[in-house]
Parts: structure tokens; C-alpha cells; sequence
């Protein structure tokens, strides 16, 4: 046989295995692209801190970023006054006592290592990242509030969707819907530790997540993760997400984060 | 990235898919497994793409990701015990069907590279240095892996019609 022929035959038998194979219905390529999506956020903003963070903060973040004593607010102790006067001492107070030591960071910042990275514009009084530090770890609260003409652009401007649907949730598990009184629709879901065969480092720890469609168009999103492992860690991850899903459900119904 | 090359890339990945999965099927030689495959060589194709911009070779780009994901996850989960011989979920014709599954079990008896090389020289048509380059192996190195896995082919096929 020459050789022509033989490359022939060997893809004629290659080819019997394909045939016999059904090809699976399709996933669609908006599951690539929101996996993609999940991926790159996760190695953007895979980078938190408090305490030993805070120190960090301080340097990457320079000024400002803490209040003067250069600690965060913990809901934890008895907060002083200057903790409530700060934004992450005022969402402190949003979260249930125990939740960790709050600490506002910019994960942005603090993943490209730019203390003068630009900051995304935010929309909300208390969007932005906040760390929270435990005695076990550091993990992180992520708060965005999405004004309408954004999330239209997103979503094609379908109005009120599911959020289960909408969010880039490939690989979340147990997303449950609930239509409030006022007509807005929440989802809550959990997101397993990311796959390291996908993304190694850094690699993104457990986390709940909701996102909430207010029936005026806007779309406000709140993340409670365990941490990252990699570059740029600043602690072990938390066992477990810094909120439950029931106070992650019942801190993204908080009017306050929306005024 | 323009708007034009986000379309382009979108584009790539609806398109794709398929022949990615015949391939990647071919490698893993289990369904599931190559629709995870090719799942995971797409987002990586879409991060690479929107990093480098590499829109020019992205069909080059997926086929190296696909191959070279498939082997070093081998390499990572060589342990793990694989399932050969499902029911095909169509009736076909049955020879065909009998030298599929024979050639399959054929594949599965080679080593994760050597069915990378057979399936990129003979079902991607590469040529053995364009192989050699996805793969990152001397040609010489293609050529004994190819021969192996002919040798594999030849002898699987033979004793089905013996």
C-alpha cells in the first residue's frame, strides 16, 4: 500500500469511529464565552486581604483605602466610631456580627499589583470589594450594582430574565429563583472551587453568589467567596463563604445597597 | 478586541465545535469526556484569543490547546479507569460499526501521544512536521509514534476479518 492510499484508509477507519458516535446536542457557544467570562474576571479580581490584607492594602492601595488606625471595621468587636464613618466600617454594619474582619480592597488593584489601576465606576453606595479576614483565612465580599443601560447591553435588553440564566453560571450549582413582592427576581447559587486544570493560578475558592433583576431595569450582584490560591494570596481560604446563603439572600434585599 | 474580531471569534466557536469534538472523541475515545474536551479547549481558545489577539491562527491555536490538554490531562489522571464499548446510541451499518469499535479499542491501547499523533497526521491531515510543532516532538519522534500506532491499526483490523 502506498502511502497515499494508506493515509486514505487509516482516515476511512478514523472515520468509522467518528460515525458511530452521535454528536451532543450543542451547549451553545454562550456557555464557552460566559465560562471565559467567569475565568477572566476570576484571575482579575483573585486577589483580597484584611488584616495581614490590611497591611497589604495599605501598600498596594496606598492611602485612603483604610481608616486612619489602618485596621478595618470588624463586626466581630465593638466598632468605634471611625469605623462607621468609613464605607467598609458602614457595610460592616450591613452584615451579620460574626461575619469577619471588613476591610474595603480593590481586587482589581490588588490582582495587576496597580496601586493606579482604573477603577471600575461604581453605581451603588457600597459597591466595590471588601475582604474579609478570619482567624482561618481571608476571603472576600464583592458588591456591583449594574445601572440599566449596562445590563440591557448585556442581556440584549430582554427586560426582567431569570438570573439564573443570565449570569455566567456554567459550573454553579443549585441556582434557585424567587420572585419578590416588589416584582424583582432574585437567583442565589453556589460556585465550586475552580477546576485547576482550567485556570491554576490563581485558582478561586468556593463561593455563593446572587444577583438580583430590580424591576426597574438594574441588576445588583453580591458575591461571598472563600479567597483564591495563588499569586498575590494574602490568606489561606476560608472553610467556608464568609456569608450563608440565606444571609447572602437576605444582605442583596438590603435597600441600602441600592440607595 | 474589535467588535468584528469578537464576531469573528464567536463565529469560530459555534463552528468549530463539531469537527473539535470528532477529533477530541477520537483522543479520549468516550463521549462525555470529549464534549468536556472540547468545552475546555474552547474556553481556553476564547481567553488565548482575547489576550493575544490571536485571531489570525486560531484554528492552529484550538487544535494545539485540544491535543495538548488532552495529554497532559492523561499525563495528570493516568489512574483513573476509562469505559470502551458503549452502545452506540444509533443502529449503523453493522461492519462499520463492529471496525469502529475495534479501531476505537485500538486507539484506547495506545499511549495519550501516540493517538495525538494519529489522530493529527491522519484526521487533521497534518503534515509529520506541522505535527511535530503542535505537539512540541522531534519529527523523528512523530514518525516511531506513527508507526506504532499504524502497527496498532493494522493488527486490529486484521483480526476482525480473520
Amino acid at each position: 500500500m502506498n502511502q497515499e492510499a494508506e493515509t486514505e484508509y487509516v482516515r476511512e477507519l478514523l472515520g468509522r469511529v467518528v460515525d458511530e458516535v452521535q454528536m451532543p446536542g450543542s451547549r451553545g457557544s454562550e456557555t464557552v464565552f460566559a465560562k471565559a467570562s467567569r475565568v477572566r474576571w476570576r484571575r482579575r479580581t483573585a486577589a483580597t486581604g484584611v488584616a495581614a490584607a490590611a497591611v497589604a492594602a495599605g501598600l498596594v492601595l496606598g492611602p485612603g483605602v483604610l481608616d486612619s488606625t489602618g485596621h478595618g471595621a470588624s463586626v466581630a468587636s465593638t466598632p468605634t466610631a471611625g469605623e462607621y464613618t468609613t464605607k467598609a466600617g458602614k457595610f460592616a454594619k450591613l452584615l451579620p456580627p460574626g461575619t469577619g474582619k471588613i476591610s474595603e480592597i480593590s481586587l482589581l488593584r490588588l490582582f495587576k499589583q496597580a496601586p493606579k489601576a482604573k477603577q471600575p465606576k461604581f453605581f451603588g453606595p457600597y459597591d466595590g470589594d471588601y475582604a474579609v479576614g478570619r482567624p482561618d483565612g481571608v476571603g472576600y465580599i464583592s458588591v456591583h450594582l449594574t445601572p440599566r443601560p449596562a445590563a440591557d447591553a448585556k442581556t440584549g435588553g430582554g427586560g426582567l430574565r431569570n438570573p439564573c440564566q443570565d449570569s455566567p453560571k456554567d459550573g454553579s450549582i443549585g441556582c434557585t429563583t424567587q420572585k419578590l413582592s416588589d416584582g424583582s427576581l432574585l437567583g442565589v447559587w453556589e460556585t465550586p472551587p475552580t477546576d485547576p486544570a482550567l485556570h491554576p493560578i490563581p485558582a478561586g475558592g468556593r463561593e455563593f453568589e446572587a444577583g438580583l433583576r430590580l424591576k426597574d431595569g438594574r441588576y445588583l450582584t453580591v458575591r461571598a467567596s472563600t479567597g483564591f490560591q495563588g499569586k498575590g494570596q494574602l490568606g489561606p481560604l476560608l472553610k467556608t463563604p464568609p456569608l450563608t446563603r440565606a444571609q447572602l439572600t437576605k444582605l442583596i434585599q438590603n435597600p441600602a445597597l441600592l440607595k | 478586541m474589535t467588535r468584528g474580531e469578537e464576531a469573528a471569534l464567536h463565529a469560530f466557536v459555534e463552528g468549530r465545535r463539531p469537527a473539535l469534538f470528532r477529533s477530541a472523541y477520537l483522543l479520549c475515545g468516550n463521549r462525555d469526556e470529549a464534549e468536556d474536551l472540547v468545552q475546555t479547549t474552547l474556553v481556553k481558545v476564547v481567553l488565548g484569543a482575547r489576550r493575544h489577539g490571536r485571531l489570525e491562527s486560531l484554528e492552529a491555536y484550538a487544535r494545539k490547546t485540544l491535543v495538548n490538554t488532552f495529554i497532559s490531562a492523561r499525563r495528570r489522571f493516568w489512574r483513573r479507569e476509562h469505559a470502551y464499548g458503549e452502545v452506540p446510541d444509533v443502529a449503523g451499518r453493522q461492519v462499520d460499526s463492529d471496525t469502529g469499535l475495534m479501531v476505537r479499542a485500538a486507539l484506547a491501547g495506545l499511549a495519550p501521544k501516540q493517538r495525538a499523533v494519529l489522530v493529527l497526521r491522519y484526521w487533521e491531515d497534518l503534515s509529520v512536521a506541522a505535527t511535530a510543532q503542535v505537539l512540541g516532538m522531534r519529527e523523528s519522534t512523530v514518525k516511531s509514534h506513527t508507526a506504532r500506532g499504524l502497527a496498532a491499526l493494522r493488527a486490529a483490523v486484521r483480526e476482525e476479518y480473520a
